[in-house]
């Protein structure tokens, strides 16, 4: 039962980090686009969402090539694969375009001339942000911040491909649930996958509620 | 309007080739058989032209899990006895399991790491930093390479160098591709991924019990190809091959 909790623990951590960072990541990457053009924008936006059209397999393979021994950024010292940091970068991109998209309707719903007003009122960049777009577009952004978090419970293909499945360092909670099943350990099984679909449904949930939220608030 | 009839007689025709291929035999095989297995159909098909034999690759504790969901599998060669009892247990085998094969267990270092194994105490060089194994709990060769550890008093030494992979072949390719020593099996060597790519140290018989691999024909499936096939495995062109790749047979 203990092995239970220190999946599901881990799993929790990977998840909260990964959408903790996402925040400014995919956030700074979804205002430049949602606001700006310039050459390359659709380059970019294509790179941006190939997490998403890739399977999970071909995105852990690419990495364990990056982050392995012979790979380029371990002969620069850094030794990713097998360790969390290495499954919190895989986390990362593979969640990078859920947290984008969604992050960039927000920003697009917002209403330009606001900002303009807000500018022309005298209020400085900092001011527009916490006064004009963060009341507008939070519901947006902890949206996309809370996809991200449900998505990266449920990963699976790029982890198995990178991690090892070390306890307490790579063994997330889905792998286990896979070595669960295959070691016919049923009864565990049954329990860790019940507590991952009320996280799942939890989660669900609250996207759902935000999002009326959210569409009620423009509306007005 | 007119061309609807042609495809129709064409898509009934494909049908019935296909419905006339109906002799197949459908095997579920451990990993660490692969190569060597591909070499027994392709023996048996030479001897028996009409029958095909469909392979699916993976691990034994994966595979046993899919025939109690009631996959549709004729046979199961397995990579020890455990999981072939315990389908036998539950009723699924048409006859008791039987050993076909036995494995033996390596100890593999990449090229790039530079150093020849001699024992396992190699794994103690601060120049290796991680080493792969199968997940011991599903995978029998993994099984062996702990009691291996163990038994050479290594595991609580080692034991924060591991990595885990999900099946042997996936211990093999995190071997090579990222770790720097990895326990496998034998036969993996003669695979062309793996031809210059490094050294190995076959691990002792005494230090992990016999990796018996058996074969199940599962309940209600013994075909007369199915048995052909199962016959087949037993036969002096079988073992040849087994032994060709480096198991033992009975």
């Amino acid at each position: 039962m203990s092995e239970t909790w220190t999946v599901l623990a881990l799993s929790l951590k990977l998840a909260l980090l990964t959408a903790f960072l996402l925040l400014p990541l995919a956030g700074s990457l979804a205002w430049l686009t949602a606001r700006r053009t310039f050459a390359g924008k659709t380059l970019l936006e294509a790179l941006l969402l190939l997490p998403l059209t890739l399977p999970p397999t071909v995105l852990g393979y690419y990495l364990l090539l990056l982050l392995g021994k012979g790979g380029p950024l371990a002969r620069m010292g850094l030794e990713l694969a097998f360790t969390f940091p290495g499954i919190l970068l895989a986390s990362v991109l593979f969640n990078l375009p859920l947290a984008f998209n969604t992050y960039r309707e927000a920003f697009r719903a917002l209403d330009p001339t606001l900002l303009e007003t807000a500018r022309t009122l005298g209020a400085g960049p900092l001011k527009v942000w916490r006064e004009v777009v963060l009341p507008l577009t939070w519901p947006g952004l902890l949206s996309g911040t809370l996809l991200a978090f449900a998505h990266t419970l449920g990963e699976f293909g790029v982890v198995l491909m990178v991690g090892g499945s070390i306890p307490g360092e790579t063994k997330v909670a889905s792998i286990y649930l896979f070595e669960l099943t295959q070691a016919l350990r049923l009864e565990e099984a049954d329990r860790l996958a019940g507590l991952l679909l009320a996280l799942g449904f939890g989660s669900a949930l609250a996207l759902k509620v935000l999002e009326r939220r959210w569409k009620s608030g423009t509306a007005s | 309007m007119r061309r609807t009839p042609r495809i129709l007689a064409l898509a009934l025709a494909l049908l019935g080739l296909a419905l006339a291929q109906g002799t197949e035999v459908k095997v579920a095989v451990a990993a660490n058989l692969r190569d060597a297995f591909l070499d027994i159909v392709r023996a048996f098909s030479q001897a028996n032209p009409g029958v095909q034999v469909q392979a699916n690759f993976g691990s034994s504790g994966a595979f046993t899990q899919q025939i109690l969901q009631g996959a549709p599998f004729d046979l199961f060669l397995a990579a020890d006895t455990g999981f072939p009892k315990a389908l036998a247990e539950k009723g699924l085998a048409e006859e008791p399991p039987r050993v076909y094969a036995r494995g033996k267990l390596i100890l593999f270092l990449p090229k790039r790491v530079g150093i020849k194994p001699k024992d396992l105490a190699v794994l103690l060089n601060p120049a290796i930093r991680k080493v792969a194994l199968a997940n011991p709990e599903v995978a029998p060769y993994g099984r062996g390479a702990k009691e291996a550890l163990t038994q050479a008093g290594l595991w609580e030494k080692v034991q924060p160098k591991l990595v885990y992979g999900q099946d042997i072949a996936q211990t093999a390719q995190l071997t090579l591709a990222a770790a720097d020593a990895g326990f496998f099996n034998f036969s993996a060597l003669f695979t062309p991924a793996f031809r210059n790519q490094g050294e190995a140290f076959v691990v002792p018989q005494r230090l992990y019990t016999p990796l018996d691999q058996a074969v199940v024909l599962l309940k209600g499936r013994a075909r007369p190809e199915v048995r052909r096939f199962y016959a087949f495995l037993f036969g002096a062109e079988a073992r040849r091959v087994l032994v060709a790749y480096g198991y033992q047979v009975p």
